[in-house]
């Protein structure tokens, strides 16, 4: 299984959509993708406005996810972006509060 | 036809004859009367059901019935013998254009079928083989009462508790039949001690159960004339090899596995002697698990060469012993779960008098049984672990397996476990187990690190130890702070570890950490008060 990545042109929105839990052993396996999507050459300007970090299908966020998730969101702040985090289970929802994460990304209930 | 020779072991049959005819009635009465057998006739099914019922089915050897009687046919009879258990084969006679009934019949429980008109030599053919049959499976029947008897005989020999000791005893016992080869028993073999043994005699047969038996006995027997269990375990392996296996040319042999305990309340110490079965393990009073003996040690009954390992002795004031048979390990890894779990399921099923998840398709007998130290006074609760795992460095890549490992255990032991609790508990964990495969023992194969998860039922708490080799982990508040504050990576596993926990206690820097949860899951509002940090 592997991220689908988006880009809306039109809207300025990257959707990062992760297949499932959001875990050491996910990471892992495609955090380079991921990493790549967002990262821009020195001086160019991101495509994107807002990035959509969707973890609808995750029931599971770990300590490497929430990590990937801070590295993405300090390369968006960098680029003058912003982040968002889709999320639909309530442990994933209550993993990122209690990280403390709502208060620099905007967590979506998907 | 038959000989009077043939027929002089036929004199006391007795055969009920059921005909709703008179006269093919009285044809068959006169042959087989002729042929030596006591018959006895009925007019249809309900006249022979009232006849059974009088003289008893254990009355008659066979019975005879035509097919086609009115409102009641022999299948109706045939079903009738069937469920009142009567174990008397049944002929069924049949007449032209009735063939179809022959599947019927036989399903229905009928040994034999024959057409009318009958010839009388083949009928008593026939009954002969019937008859057979009938005393076949009255044997058998004496057997399978026989064997129940024996294991609700075992089952009532596990309930006994150690008297005048402070010992409480709990067991769960499945044999794979109704009666098996593992077994528990315990004694007092002195002041102030306590003595049990859990064996596990290869086979599943009633020999396997009379070769436990024996070895209970002679065990007694030996250490009542003051032989030490070294002893007594070398006398049986030789008895085994030298007067018992060489009878048995071609077949496996008999091999017992044994554990035995040895407590002395005086000394205070544990003496521990495993051949063959699994390690027992040893919970502290403080809940942490110890595995008492390498595993290894071979069972009696395999070498001559054989020598005691030496027992495991140590000072253990308090806490609880386990000991299981390999059935329970192989019933364990069938449901993808820890053995010491599926061991608290076990009792906590029999607790409930309810059978516990698919223990109908255990492999081997079961045995699980509980030796709790009443002294010094038991602590206000107890943690019974569910989970106790040894892990290597080079297992990092395993941890969603673990995980969900950890998750079944955790569900067939506690199955109203659920939702954010299950959730932080194996989050926690696996932040923990993360760490200490990954800093602690470096991703080397050779460090290992330890996983224990443990619930204490009266408080619905949940208790997670890890240990690793490593120089230990900052779980310092700043540490904390700089994760959430400033977004540094690094630390983020700790914190969630703390922040998931009611209570956590770290031990050599960090390397041992102990994370209590439960019986509610923390809260946002909790987790904010607790992990508050200020630059």
């Amino acid at each position: 299984m592997k991220p689908t990545i988006e880009l809306d042109r039109q809207k300025g929105v990257l959707s990062i959509q992760i297949p499932g839990d959001l875990t050491s052993t996910s990471v892992r396996e495609f955090q380079k993708e991921i990493l790549a999507s967002v990262l821009m050459p020195a001086g160019v300007a991101p495509p994107w406005q807002v990035v959509a970090f969707d973890l609808s299908a995750a029931q599971m966020v770990d300590s490497m996810g929430l990590n990937l998730i801070v590295k993405i969101f300090k390369i968006v702040r960098a680029a003058g972006g912003r982040m968002q985090v889709v999320y639909h289970d309530t442990n994933v929802h209550r993993t990122l509060l209690f990280t403390r994460l709502d208060h620099h990304v905007e967590l979506v209930k998907g | 036809m038959t000989t009077d020779r043939q027929n002089e072991g036929s004199r006391h049959w007795r055969v009920l004859v059921v005909e709703d005819d008179f006269t093919s009635r009285e044809i068959l009465r006169i042959g087989l009367e002729k042929c030596g057998l006591v018959v006895v006739l009925a007019n249809g099914v309900p006249a022979a059901q009232a006849e059974l019922q009088a003289l008893g089915f254990a009355a008659f050897d066979c019975v005879v019935t035509d097919y086609q009687m009115g409102v009641l046919t022999g299948l109706d009879l045939l079903a009738w013998l069937k469920m009142e258990g009567s174990h008397l084969a049944t002929i069924m006679l049949t007449g032209l254009g009735e063939k179809t009934l022959v599947a019927d019949s036989l399903r229905g429980g009928a040994v034999d079928f024959l057409d009318k008109p009958v010839d009388i030599p083949k009928l008593f053919a026939a009954i002969t083989k019937a008859v057979a049959f009938t005393e076949q499976a009255r044997h058998a029947a004496e057997m399978s009462s026989a064997v129940q008897e024996l294991g609700r005989t075992q089952a009532w020999l596990l309930q006994s508790q150690p008297a005048g000791l402070p010992v409480r005893l709990d067991i769960c016992f499945h044999p794979k039949l109704e009666a098996g080869g593992d077994f528990f028993t315990h004694f007092k073999p002195g002041p102030d001690q306590y003595c049990c043994l859990l064996t596990d005699v290869s086979g599943h047969d009633l020999q396997a159960a009379y070769v436990s038996a024996y070895f209970q006995g002679v065990v007694r027997g030996m250490l009542r004339c003051a032989n030490s269990l070294p002893e007594v375990f070398t006398y049986f392996n030789h008895l085994l090899l030298e007067e018992w296996n060489h009878l048995t040319s071609g077949e496996p042999g008999t091999s017992v596995a044994v554990c035995a305990l040895w407590l002395d309340f005086q000394l205070q110490t544990a003496q521990v002697i495993t051949c063959g079965a699994p390690a027992p393990a040893f919970v502290t009073a403080e809940g942490r698990v110890q595995i008492l003996a390498e595993p290894g040690g071979v069972p009696l009954g395999w070498f001559e060469d054989f020598a005691v390992p030496v027992g495991k002795h140590f000072t253990a004031p308090g806490g609880v012993f386990l000991l299981w048979t390999d059935g329970l390990e192989d019933y364990a890894e069938k449901l993808g779960v820890s053995p010491l779990s599926a061991g608290f399921a076990l009792l906590e099923a029999r607790a409930q008098r309810r059978l516990p998840l698919d223990l109908a398709t255990a492999r081997d007998d079961i045995l699980f049984a509980e030796v709790r130290q009443l002294l010094p006074e038991p602590v206000g609760w107890r943690w019974q672990p569910l989970v106790f795992e040894r892990y290597h460095g080079g297992q990092l890549a395993e941890i969603d397996a673990l995980a969900a490992s950890w998750t079944r255990s955790l569900q067939l032991a506690v199955p109203a476990l659920g939702g954010a609790l299950l959730y932080d508990l194996m989050l926690a964990s696996r932040e923990a187990v993360l760490n200490a495969l990954q800093h602690g023992c470096g991703h080397d194969t050779a460090r290992w690190a330890t996983f224990q998860i443990s619930y204490e039922p009266a408080g619905r708490r949940f208790c997670v130890w890890v240990d690793d080799p490593g120089p230990g982990h900052d779980f310092s508040p700043a540490a904390g702070a700089a994760t959430t504050d400033r977004l540094e990576s690094g630390h983020r596993g700790l914190l969630l570890m703390r922040q998931l926990s009611r209570r956590l206690t770290v031990e050599r820097h960090g390397a041992g950490v102990r994370m209590e949860l439960g019986p509610e899951p923390i809260s946002l509002a909790e987790c904010l008060q607790t992990t508050t940090f200020t630059n």
